[in-house]
């Protein structure tokens, strides 16, 4: 038996699958998770960021297996629900490879499955800015340079599209958002041709499928060895744009990064019924997405607290993120990252720290380590963002590797103590613009900045972290 | 949905809960964008105060939210965005109203990740809410302004 094609899926989702309304579909996500938890007995531990028990991560998979199957996936545009049986899911499950290649020449990397307390070090380390405003041109390749400059890197995250193109506003799914995404592609690999790593992985993730598609060039674009970010929306859902970026990168060839998880205090309810959306999201990112077709890397599971901040720092989005990281690497055989959203800036110590903690509970939890300059801070100011967060990142993640889950709990605990008071309603301190924290002429980290760098590292050791890398 | 309501009323303070005012809002998110958990949170928590709320979803173009707003007579349009580049939608929102001649018979609220207060007063919004109890506080004092 093989799973479902991508005509078979798009079939479901555009043609056959049943007619429903969004809301009724939501209210069914919130009944199914609501009974699943109580008959899993998952309960959320406030005291345990990063759980330790193989038992409550695999009752958490099979309640979310129970809720996909029972619920499916939602496409947006139709209104149409793409629902698998259970063997068609066990079927894509199945046909998952246990690895990915990207990038090409010096910079190829074959990206493997990591296991809970895994002492392999990541198989990738993807960094990026995510979400600051910068402005188009020199000073967006500068900021790719210097992070493609770090030799840890092996890759990184490119998205959102910016705010302008050719000194206009962008509107998304325009003639000018296309030609956006063309500009950002090339601008991308100007900025790793200048850092003399020409062939480095990137992940394109513009959210309408024409920017992304406008950028893939083989020549000075988004090669068949970069990707295409391509995310469910919360919960549960897809539309036409992600489905089009699925059935053009299987075309295309290049590599399907997925994206999903689940937001505590929506539909999904609270954080035992977030963690359980969180693993059916995922399989909703096989089953549909393809992951058993063409390479593919995922980052998922991000359970994140409620409010204006989809930060997952501190508890209960910690405690849910790093279950589903447990769930999913206990029961598949795919590469599976974690979103670094901040609630602090860049140049912080806090940031830092959150950074810290973020990588320490990830790594023990089996992910890889993806895209750790994130911040969603354009809130408040524009180009926030550099290659120093994404350095500290990969250190971090590098001397986290082989922690066991009780240590890395213990760890994030005294971590998280010192910046969980600071986080309000607007996140933490904005941080610095990347001009501030670095030499623009030299793309260097400026003197103070270094000296935080090393402040915070020096805290880590204290704890007993020990730097390898 | 009264079950969904119920828990969100767990994470939000319950004075914001009280039910002290009432006015017909339009709500949803802006063309281009399809995040609508957001938008339902905060059309629920609008009902749950008293509020009557026409909800138009996700992916709503500027003149359907114009059309929906005049034919209910809402005090107030409520609007979200989770994406930078949809963000200017809004602002051709309320570029439609002037320019129909309409834009003070409704309050326009604005919402979403990206937005911020500085968004609000830039476009010339009328108000702005972080977060769902926030545009509830919001909601009901700009249905207060309008009566008062």
């Amino acid at each position: 038996m093989t799973a479902p094609s991508i005509w078979e899926v798009l079939d479901r989702a555009c043609n056959t699958g049943q007619l429903t309304a969004a809301k009724d579909f939501d209210m069914k996500i919130f009944s199914v998770a609501s009974r699943l938890s109580k008959e899993h007995g998952i309960r959320y531990d406030p005291e345990t960021p990063v759980s330790g028990d193989d038992g409550l991560a695999d009752d958490a998979w099979e309640a979310g297996f129970e809720l996909f199957e029972e619920v499916g996936s939602y496409c947006m545009n139709s209104g149409r629900v793409i629902k698998f049986e259970e063997s068609e899911i066990r079927d894509g499950l199945r046909e998952v490879r246990g690895e990915a290649v990207i990038g090409e020449g010096a910079e190829r990397r074959t990206l493997t499955l990591r296991g809970v307390e895994d002492k392999r070090p990541p198989s990738i380390v993807c960094g990026g800015v995510i979400e600051s405003d910068f402005p188009e041109g020199e000073l967006f390749v500068k900021l790719y340079q210097s992070i493609a400059q770090e030799p840890v890197i092996d890759g990184f995250y490119v998205g959102p599209p910016l705010h302008t193109s050719e000194g206009r506003l962008v509107r998304s799914g325009t003639p000018l958002e296309a030609h956006l995404g063309r500009s950002m592609a090339s601008w991308v690999r100007e900025a790793v041709r200048r850092a003399g790593r020409p062939d480095l992985h990137f992940v394109s993730a513009c959210p309408s499928a024409i920017a992304d598609i406008a950028g893939c060039n083989q020549e000075n674009g988004t090669r068949r060895s970069d990707g295409l970010m391509i995310s469910l929306t919360a919960e549960l859902k897809t539309d036409y744009e992600a489905l089009a970026k699925v059935a053009f990168a299987l075309d295309y060839g290049c590599i399907k990064g997925t994206h999903g998880g689940a937001i505590i205090g929506g539909w999904a309810g609270g954080p035992e019924g977030a963690a359980i959306v969180s693993i059916a999201d995922f399989l909703a990112a096989v089953m549909v997405y393809q992951h058993g077709i063409g390479p593919v890397y995922g980052d998922h599971g991000l359970t994140r607290c409620p409010g204006a901040l989809p930060i997952s720092s501190i508890n209960p989005g910690m405690w849910g993120t790093e279950l589903t990281g447990q769930a999913i690497a206990r029961n598949y055989r795919g590469v599976n990252g974690r979103f670094f959203l901040t609630a602090a800036g860049p140049g912080t110590e806090m940031q830092f720290r959150e950074i810290a903690a973020l990588c320490i509970a990830g790594m023990a939890s089996g992910r890889d380590l993806f895209c750790g300059g994130g911040v969603r801070r354009f809130k408040v100011k524009p180009m926030l963002g550099s290659a120093l967060e994404n350095r500290f990142h990969a250190e971090v993640g590098y001397a986290a590797a082989g922690l066991n889950r009780e240590d890395a709990n213990e760890l994030v605990k005294q971590i998280v103590g010192k910046y969980e008071k600071e986080i309000t309603k607007d996140g933490g301190p904005w941080g610095y613009t990347f001009g501030e924290i670095y030499n623009l002429k030299t793309l260097t980290p400026k003197k103070r900045f270094l000296e935080l760098y090393d402040k915070a590292k020096k805290e880590l050791e204290n704890l007993g972290l020990e730097f390898n890398h | 949905m009264e079950a969904a309501v119920k828990v969100l009323e767990e994470h939000v303070p319950k004075e914001e809960l009280k039910s002290t005012s009432r006015g017909t809002v339009v709500i949803g998110t802006v063309e281009g964008d399809i995040h609508d958990l957001g938008l339902r949170i905060v059309a629920s928590m609008l009902r749950a105060n008293g509020f009557k709320v026409h909800d138009l979803g996700c992916n709503t173009k500027s003149m359907d939210f114009i059309e929906k707003a005049k034919e209910v007579d809402a005090d107030i349009i409520a609007v979200s965005s989770l994406m930078t580049t949809t963000m200017p939608f809004m602002k051709d929102l309320i570029e439609a109203l002037k320019a129909t001649g309409i834009r003070d018979r409704f309050k326009i609220l604005l919402g979403g990740g990206p937005v911020n207060e500085r968004w609000a007063e830039e476009i010339g919004a009328d108000g702005y809410g972080r977060d769902a109890s926030e545009a509830v506080r919001v909601a009901k004092e700009l249905v207060a302004g309008r009566s008062g």
